[in-house]
């Protein structure tokens, strides 16, 4: 996983206090022969399109202020469909 | 101030109102809010008028935060701002009241990647990026007009 314990720690923080829900770490990021790349994160929540939508904004906002400038790509999973990004996350993905 | 510096701060004002124009005329042309159903079957016309909007809309972000910000820090306001992070020239605009909130516009800017690339999303998700996006048209115009008062 090539991302530091304490940006894992701040990503985990700030999804705790948008969603209160686990995040996932999926993508490039988990495979130790790459290099760079953007930080992909997944999340699920029962939370409306609407209100997921405002939260995955702001946990962005957050994240950028708090990690400064990082190509973060959030991907939020709601009740009203299922994608199939959202089987690549939880079948890859890493809970920070 | 040097005559190099004063026309990279009009011209970075002057590309933003030319973007907050195409940008309003698009905004004024969809029916508010949109629906899930409406980005199921979209007709060609808002299809469009969507692509204007968010084109638009990244543009004027853009050229904002990337020209604009830093053009009134460095160029009008004389401030040693040249070389700093983006987020200390958000710190520092907002201190001086030309930006509301810092964070705001960081969603702002989430808003603009959202709406730039074709991120995977069901028809409920992407209606309601649209519909977030839209009160932040009249936000960027503001700061634009906040801009151009202080050059």
């Amino acid at each position: 996983m090539r991302i530091t314990r304490d940006t894992a720690t701040i990503i985990r923080d700030t999804a705790a206090e948008l969603f209160g829900a686990p995040v996932r770490l999926f993508g490039s990021r988990l495979d130790d022969q790459k290099r760079g790349g953007d930080i992909d994160l997944y999340v699920e929540t029962d939370l409306t399109a609407e209100d997921a939508e405002k939260r995955r904004l702001r946990m962005l906002a957050r994240l950028a202020r708090r990690l400064g400038e990082r190509k973060i790509d959030l991907v939020v999973k709601t009740p009203d469909g299922e994608l199939p990004i959202h089987a690549i996350a939880r079948r890859e993905g890493v809970v920070l | 101030m040097s005559g190099q510096e004063r026309p990279s701060v009009a011209a970075a004002i002057d590309e933003c109102r030319r973007h907050l124009h195409y940008l309003r005329d698009a905004n004024s042309r969809i029916v508010w809010p949109l629906t899930t159903q409406q980005m199921e079957a979209p007709a060609d016309e808002l299809v469009a008028t969507l692509d204007q909007f968010a084109f638009r809309f990244s543009r004027l972000q853009d050229t904002l935060g990337q020209k604009a910000f830093r053009a009134i820090l460095v160029g009008s306001l004389r401030e040693p701002f040249e070389d700093s992070a983006l987020r200390d020239v958000l710190d520092r605009l907002e201190q001086l009241r030309l930006l509301p909130s810092a964070e705001r516009w960081e969603e702002i800017r989430a808003a603009r990647n959202s709406l730039a690339h074709d991120y995977p999303d069901t028809p409920a998700q992407r209606s309601a990026r649209l519909n977030l996006a839209q009160p932040m048209v009249s936000e960027m115009g503001a700061i634009l007009d906040a801009l151009a008062g202080a050059v």
